[in-house]
């Protein structure tokens, strides 16, 4: 399956919708990055919300930078709050 | 007593197949299966999937959530004091709790409800809400976070396992009084969800399960002891999730690595479900009804964002029992 990706402000209530998850993929990552499947219904989402195209290697760039300072800000909690709290890790975009 | 046809305005179909265009509690008899069907959301497996719901005022993880889709309650979370609650489309910040609140319980619904657990360990509080007023009661026997709840009601709870400052097996029963030491879970975890009622309930996921590796363990509890249960397909803690009915029971996220599974409990076995749109570790969840819910995105530097399951209606074979 291909995909696309761009950053897209969630808006709250009806941002994406259950019919649109049923009609593509849909993957929301940090910092705003939306990695949408790749067919007509997807590309009417993508207008719908305004979304900003990027590459992948771009959406993977910004998803990193997000986690990098979610790690940062983990590891500058009290042990007791990090024993509360999952410390992110990185990983690929699809 | 009113009969279907007074309630629905027709008798009840008699066809020979299932028909289509189905609506909301239409109930039909199939003589080709020589069986009453009807057509709703509680049946068997749902079918769901998450969309985009309202964004909450104050973003924060790890709260207590009670309460339904349409009229729930997020209490504390970040070590905060906030309480929001939603109605199904927007968030609206009430009256805060008494204490701090991270990594509780909760059960009942909007305007009865009961939170309990909060950091830190040794914290035996717990108070109810009436819809506008926190008010503290008789507390836990042992102070404990990060426990699985269940009982759905303001005067009905159970709270197994979390942390006491060592991993904790503890299970108690609130009776609308007091809370009361049962039996211990089987084995001592933290982190872990739940759902169901205080006679029939189950608690999945966490760690320190046996072996202390395995986060996919279930157990079940019958109202006097708890058993080793079938697993969850995808071992975490930190879920998010709950019900108030033993057979439909929906947990979701967690980790790690932080996760957008979501799965579904029927009573016997734990079914893989449509993932979330973004991955999430413990927040605040709904604990009434029948495998619906809400949640807050817990991703790296994600606001109030959250997410909910929608269930669509499925034919059921109608059975007396």
């Amino acid at each position: 399956m291909a995909y696309k990706y761009c950053t897209a402000t969630n808006w709250g209530k009806d941002f994406f919708t259950a019919q649109e998850r049923r009609d593509f993929y849909l993957g929301g990552h940090p910092g705003q990055v939306w990695v949408v499947g790749d067919n007509h219904f997807g590309d009417s989402w993508i207008s719908k919300v305004s979304g900003v195209s990027k590459t992948q290697a771009e959406a993977q760039a910004i998803v990193d930078g997000e986690i990098e300072a979610a790690q940062t800000a983990y590891d500058a909690l009290s042990a007791e709050d990090q024993a509360l709290r999952l410390r992110p890790v990185k990983y690929n975009l699809l | 007593m009113a009969d279907y046809k007074e309630i629905k305005g027709f008798k009840i179909q008699n066809v020979s197949s299932d028909p289509s265009n189905l609506t909301g509690g239409q109930i039909w008899y199939n003589s080709t299966s020589a069986t009453l069907k009807g057509y709703s959301k509680a049946g068997g497996i749902p079918a769901g999937v998450w969309s985009a719901g309202g964004t909450m005022n104050d973003g924060r993880p790890q709260g207590a959530g009670f309460g339904t889709l349409t009229a729930g309650v997020a209490a504390g979370g970040g070590n905060t004091l906030d309480v929001e609650e939603y109605n199904g489309t927007s968030w609206t910040s009430v009256n805060d709790i008494p204490g701090d609140g991270d990594s509780g319980g909760a059960t009942g619904t909007q305007t009865a409800g009961i939170i309990y657990g909060n950091q830190p360990a040794a914290n035996t509080v717990s108070s109810t809400y009436d819809g506008t007023t926190w008010t503290d009661v008789n507390s836990l026997t042992t102070g404990r976070p990060g426990g699985a709840s269940a009982g759905g009601f303001q005067t009905s709870a159970l709270y197994a396992g979390g942390w006491k400052g060592s991993y904790a097996a503890e299970c108690e029963i609130w009776n609308g009084t007091s809370w009361t030491e049962v039996a211990d879970m089987l084995d001592d975890r933290n982190h872990i969800k739940g759902g169901g009622t205080v006679t029939a309930a189950v608690a999945a996921g966490g760690y320190d399960g046996s072996p202390d590796t395995n986060p996919t363990q279930s157990e079940q509890w019958n109202g006097t002891c708890w058993t080793e249960g079938n697993n969850l397909n995808n071992g975490r803690a930190f879920l998010t999730g709950g019900g108030s009915e033993f057979t439909s029971v929906l947990i979701f996220g967690g980790g790690p690595p932080i996760t957008s599974n979501t799965e579904f409990w029927n009573g016997t076995s734990w079914t893989e479900m449509n993932n979330l749109a973004s991955i999430s570790e413990s927040s605040h969840g709904t604990t009434q009804g029948t495998g619906l819910g809400t949640y807050r995105a817990r991703t790296p530097g994600a606001a109030g964002e959250t997410e909910e399951w929608t269930v669509d209606a499925a034919t059921v074979t109608v059975t007396a029992s």
